[in-house]
């Protein structure tokens, strides 16, 4: 059979109304004015050109969708793990995960016109605390000011439909696999509905695909980590080595470096050529730096029964609905060690039993007296650590602060 | 294009066009000698179309058979939705390859039409066609808007791979071909919104990316893979764009796409289906078309009721949009609001028809809820609201 193959050109209409084209299945959502989008304030660095574009394109869409899902439902939505670590995700890899509920949406933003099949970087189904409930595939057209969420699949979905592309390592799923209507997922108790479905099926791990060929990380040893973080963010002349740093790794050990934040961010800021160290000493002697203000850390005055006063290093928590105030010092026990210590933010409350504080070495090793647990309700938890000058803690409570990400802090 | 008033025609003849205007349908007597032995096997009414596709249906994903009755069977859908988006183009041109670019995604179709849910198989075909349409034209659109620089950034690396094989830019080629592109994308982009008017890359630009390009191909490219210049940087791109461009456009979409078949053709089973059936097959198919006759009913009887319970003004947004199928930007200046906000609005209205649905489903048919049902709910209420509110025609 043939056909007709005329020579007219096929140019569609210049006056024809933007949305005459728009299609029925997706839903659009309005960018907001770019200028005012606050992008600009977002003045992280980035070691290359394209992830800057990814970054851009990240930050409208989260943006974009929050402002909307707070709109349309009453689900709490919040970034995560915390607006200030997007960066360093952004820096390697696309993607950013909106916690709608209790579920996690993974958006992947691009600027292409095509959507035939939806790319998903490994990162966001086979690291454990980064995989999604649901992928999101978004359009983000910049010179017409929308978004456009085109199709979306379930983690369960990706594990069995999804293509694995070993060289670009990522799931490709065709676009006829992805479920379209989007109206589906922000139906008020569809969750509560799904959700028996899916915990029924995580509890039983052999019938569980997303389980059942699940990739494990590479427990990397610190030695190993640091010459990793130094490959991979080694720049010469302002130019990083490694544009494309997540292949340049076997998959275990990259997902194992980027899972650990501390590690990431300092692979982050070697890619931008910041030698910084979070020196807790010299926050304490000089001022708190602006990266570690980022992150929440303000230097204060501790007033002291033994002594008189003394200079410390703070931070507000939230866990669960009481403030708390996270503060390092030197010791009044022992001038050589270290005290890390937990009060609530307000005179005459207490925190409750279960409440723990726990130290861990850089590589998330635990050790002796790591832990101070309150068996009671108590007035405060504390750890007291000796460090070599240098060496590197981590910090974790029970349960986890809000906006918790896991930092490296040096002594 | 003529309709074909006989059902035995709708399942087994393909649309051709013959010059600028005129349509033919051309018969394959492969499916008509396969249609006849299944009349003879299930004895199927020959005035209704419902048992017939969904007899299809049912197998089309394994049989190729089924899948050319389908095909066959949506090829007026497609003409239809073609026609209606023709008048987006200042030419009156190439209907036809606005038909063919949309007929080679009847498996897309298929895929997403869920009998359980949705009740006809020919307004959905329409409704799936007109989008897949509107996506090639917009893709259309933005490639003339594009300069070749930022068409690099706005085609995806399937669009690529398919236009660079098209061009004959296969094997380890296309692999130097791609890393190329992904070091392009990476170290080349518009500092500020702009793609569409990216300029060029300067001379050290493509030295950076021929630099990114060397190092990689070491542990990304077959060892036999030569190290490659700034200039030879530049030619791919140029020879990508040149690739994309042709492949994309309508004009020559249909140069390769089959019209009729299954792509890239294939043998056909000598063993026509319906020989092997056993008696117990045909009964169920018999008993579930009824029992899905009677959901339908009750299904359209829950959606009427919801309507009903809308705000006015929800009621005669659905009218505007599905009724006159106004635009939306039309419809914002009739009720007054922002143009965008009408994606919105109508997304909280369909959810509220979509819970009602839900509901019904949930007490009537003890349906598990995932994802992956109402999601096909959805478009079968789209489906609904489509042949609900259309005009007699």
């Amino acid at each position: 059979m043939s056909s007709s193959r005329p020579e007219t050109s096929s140019t569609i209409r210049s006056d024809a109304e933007p949305d005459a084209l728009m299609d029925s299945m997706s839903l659009y959502l309005e960018l907001p004015d770019l200028a005012s989008s606050g992008f600009s304030e977002l003045s992280a660095s980035f070691s290359t050109p394209g992830a800057r574009h990814r970054a851009r394109l990240n930050h409208h869409c989260w943006q974009t969708m929050q402002a909307w899902l707070k709109d349309e439902q009453s689900a709490r939505v919040k970034v995560w793990p915390a607006a200030k670590a997007l960066p360093s995700i952004w820096e390697v890899v696309n993607g950013t995960v909106l916690q709608v509920g209790d579920r996690r949406w993974v958006l992947l933003p691009t600027a292409e016109m095509e959507q035939q099949e939806l790319r998903i970087p490994q990162e966001w189904v086979d690291i454990p605390d980064w995989a999604g409930d649901y992928y999101l595939g978004i359009e983000v057209n910049e010179a017409e000011g929308y978004l456009r969420i085109w199709g979306y699949a379930t983690h369960a979905q990706v594990k069995t439909f999804g293509e694995y592309d070993s060289g670009e390592r990522i799931y490709a799923l065709d676009e006829a696999d992805l479920l379209h209507n989007v109206d589906a997922l922000t139906l008020p108790g569809l969750d509560a509905l799904t959700q028996s479905i899916s915990s029924s099926t995580q509890s039983d791990p052999s019938t569980d695909p997303s389980t059942a060929n699940a990739v494990s990380l590479a427990q990397l040893p610190l030695a190993q980590a640091e010459n990793l973080i130094a490959r991979l963010g080694a720049v010469t002349d302002g130019r990083v080595h490694q544009i494309f740093p997540r292949q340049a790794l076997p998959f275990a050990q990259w997902g194992a470096l980027l899972a650990h934040g501390g590690w990431r961010q300092q692979m982050y800021e070697q890619r931008q050529g910041l030698a910084v160290s979070r020196s807790v000493l010299s926050w304490l002697q000089t001022g708190v730096d602006e990266l570690a203000q980022g992150m929440g850390w303000q230097r204060g005055r501790l007033a002291n029964q033994m002594r008189q006063s003394e200079d410390c290093i703070a931070r507000s928590l939230t866990l669960g609905t009481q403030t708390y105030k996270l503060r390092i010092f030197p010791s009044p026990l022992d001038e050589t060690a270290w005290r890390f210590e937990l009060k609530p933010s307000e005179g005459g409350q207490s925190i409750p039993a279960g409440t723990s504080l726990r130290l861990l070495t850089e590589d998330l090793q635990p050790f002796e007296h790591n832990a101070d647990v309150a068996t009671a309700d108590c007035s405060q938890l504390y750890v007291d650590v000796k460090l070599e000058s240098g060496e590197g803690i981590v910090w974790e409570t029970d349960p986890t602060p809000d906006d918790y990400e896991r930092e490296i802090l040096r002594f | 294009m003529q309709r074909r008033q006989d059902l035995s025609h709708r399942f087994s003849t393909f649309l051709s066009f013959q010059g600028d205007r005129k349509q033919i349908w051309v018969a394959d007597a492969r499916l008509r000698r396969s249609l006849e032995k299944v009349q003879a096997n299930q004895g199927f009414p020959v005035a209704m179309d419902d048992p017939w596709y969904l007899h299809w249906h049912q197998r089309w994903a394994t049989d190729p058979l089924a899948f050319d009755h389908l095909n066959a069977y949506l090829q007026e859908a497609c003409f239809w939705a073609a026609q209606k988006m023709s008048r987006h183009l200042v030419a009156r041109m190439s209907l036809a390859d606005l038909f063919q670019g949309a007929i080679v995604r009847t498996r897309r179709v298929l895929k997403g039409f869920n009998p359980d849910v949705s009740s006809n198989l020919h307004s959905y075909g329409e409704y799936c066609f007109t989008n897949l349409i509107k996506d090639q034209l917009r893709q259309c659109r933005e490639i003339d808007a594009c300069t070749p620089w930022g068409l690099l950034h706005r085609v995806s690396r399937k669009g690529l791979r398919e236009g660079l094989t098209r061009a004959g830019i296969t094997g380890d080629l296309q692999a130097q071909y791609l890393l190329a592109w992904s070091c392009y994308r990476e170290l080349y982009v518009p500092a500020k919104d702009g793609l569409r008017k990216l300029t060029k890359p300067t001379p050290s630009d493509w030295e950076a990316i021929a630099q990114a390009y060397n190092q990689l191909r070491l542990s990304t490219l077959p060892s036999s893979a030569p190290t490659a210049t700034a200039d030879e940087m530049e030619q791919w791109a140029l020879a990508s764009v040149k690739a994309v461009r042709r492949f994309k456009r309508p004009m020559t979409l249909s140069a390769d796409a089959p019209l009729g078949g299954e792509e890239g053709g294939g043998s056909y089973y000598d063993i026509l289906p319906g020989d092997s059936e056993s008696l117990l097959e045909e009964l169920v198919d018999q008993e579930t078309q009824q029992e899905r006759q009677g959901q339908q009913m009750q299904l359209s009887e829950v959606l009427v009721e919801a309507i009903a319970q809308l705000k006015s003004e929800e009621q005669s947004l659905l009218q505007l949009y599905y009724g006159e199928q106004r635009r939306q930007q039309e419809i914002a200046a009739v009720l007054g609001v922002k143009q965008y906000s009408i994606s919105r609005k109508l997304a909280r209205v369909r959810r509220q028809l979509l819970a009602a649905l839900l509901t019904w489903s949930q007490e009537t048919l003890h349906i598990v809820l995932e994802p992956a049902v109402v999601d096909s709910m959805g478009s079968s209420l789209e489906d609904w609201l489509l042949s609900r509110y259309r005009p007699e025609s």
